[in-house]
């Protein structure tokens, strides 16, 4: 009987342990990234991000759903032109975070997105995704941009400053 | 904004868009969206204000301030870009209007501006 009990507290415990272990992880990232940063889990951004990814790609995408991406007031700067923000015409796929057709993703500010040659953030694809709290600043399309395949996004409480294209039949702006 | 069934709320849009040409917008209803709410959200110094396309679905506009879109030396200058606070270019019994605060406007309510 001992024993038996024993045992089932070694399982309760261990059972406690994993959980809280898994509740506790989360990713960080920050510096200069040369390839698109997959956000898998939780992921805290740490300290500014300057984008040296290829031309046409994002900079943050997401690659799994329920999880959230949380600025902690930092910038993350794509290669447009710092007056304009595009440098030319606007570059497809080269936006600042995509929530890549997952579900429930969140971004959350504060924290500012500026100079991507094409939107800032995009939600593509997703359902129930949530951008609050952020700043899009100097992007060459839009700063928050829903297409249609989304459904049920939450904007919230975000700033959007001369974002924008005088590209011909590219209708965009703030959100 | 293309998507559908969303909530767009309690945002700030400022100096946003390219007036040439005039389609750039602060907060846009844009493509086939539908079933969207677009509320609370101040919208100030952007080519258009808030703006709604032609092809859109069902959409609601309420309780958002749309205001000094273009900036007045645009909106005076240049009357032929038909910049406006609210741009609505959708059918007549597409898109709700309700409490929203504006001072120029294209088939969509402006009621008067109290100090």
């Amino acid at each position: 009987m001992r024993t038996a009990v024993l045992a089932t507290a070694v399982l309760v415990l261990g059972a406690v342990s994993v959980s809280v272990t898994t509740q506790s992880r989360s990713d960080a990232v920050s510096g200069t990234l040369t390839r698109t940063f997959s956000i898998v889990a939780d992921t805290e951004v740490t300290g500014d991000i300057t984008c040296a990814v290829a031309d046409g790609t994002p900079c943050l995408s997401f690659a799994a759903s329920g999880v959230e991406l949380r600025l902690n007031g930092f910038t993350i700067t794509g290669k447009g032109d710092p007056v304009t923000g595009c440098g030319g015409a606007v570059t497809p796929g080269e936006v600042g975070i995509t929530t890549n057709g997952q579900r429930t993703v969140v971004v959350r500010g504060p924290g500012l997105i500026q100079r991507f040659r094409n939107h800032g953030v995009q939600v593509a694809g997703s359902d129930g995704a949530r951008i609050e709290g952020i700043t899009v600043s100097t992007n060459c399309g839009s700063g928050i941009f829903v297409p249609a395949t989304s459904f049920n996004t939450v904007v919230q409480e975000n700033t959007a400053v001369r974002n924008g294209s005088s590209n011909p039949g590219l209708s965009c702006g703030g959100i | 904004m293309v998507g559908h069934n969303s909530r767009v709320r309690l945002n700030t849009a400022h100096g946003n868009g390219y007036s040439e040409p005039p389609d750039d917008f602060g907060i846009g209803v844009i493509g086939n969206a539908t079933g969207n709410v677009i509320e609370l959200n101040l919208v100030t110094g952007n080519t258009n204000g808030i703006y709604i396309a032609a092809a859109v679905g069902q959409n609601i506009i309420r309780n958002n301030t749309a205001i000094g879109n273009p900036a007045i030396q645009v909106g005076n200058t240049r009357p032929d870009l038909r910049a406006l606070d609210i741009v609505n270019l959708s059918p007549a019994d597409r898109t709700v209007f309700d409490r929203n605060k504006c001072v120029t406007a294209l088939a969509a309510p402006c009621p008067a501006i109290n100090p």
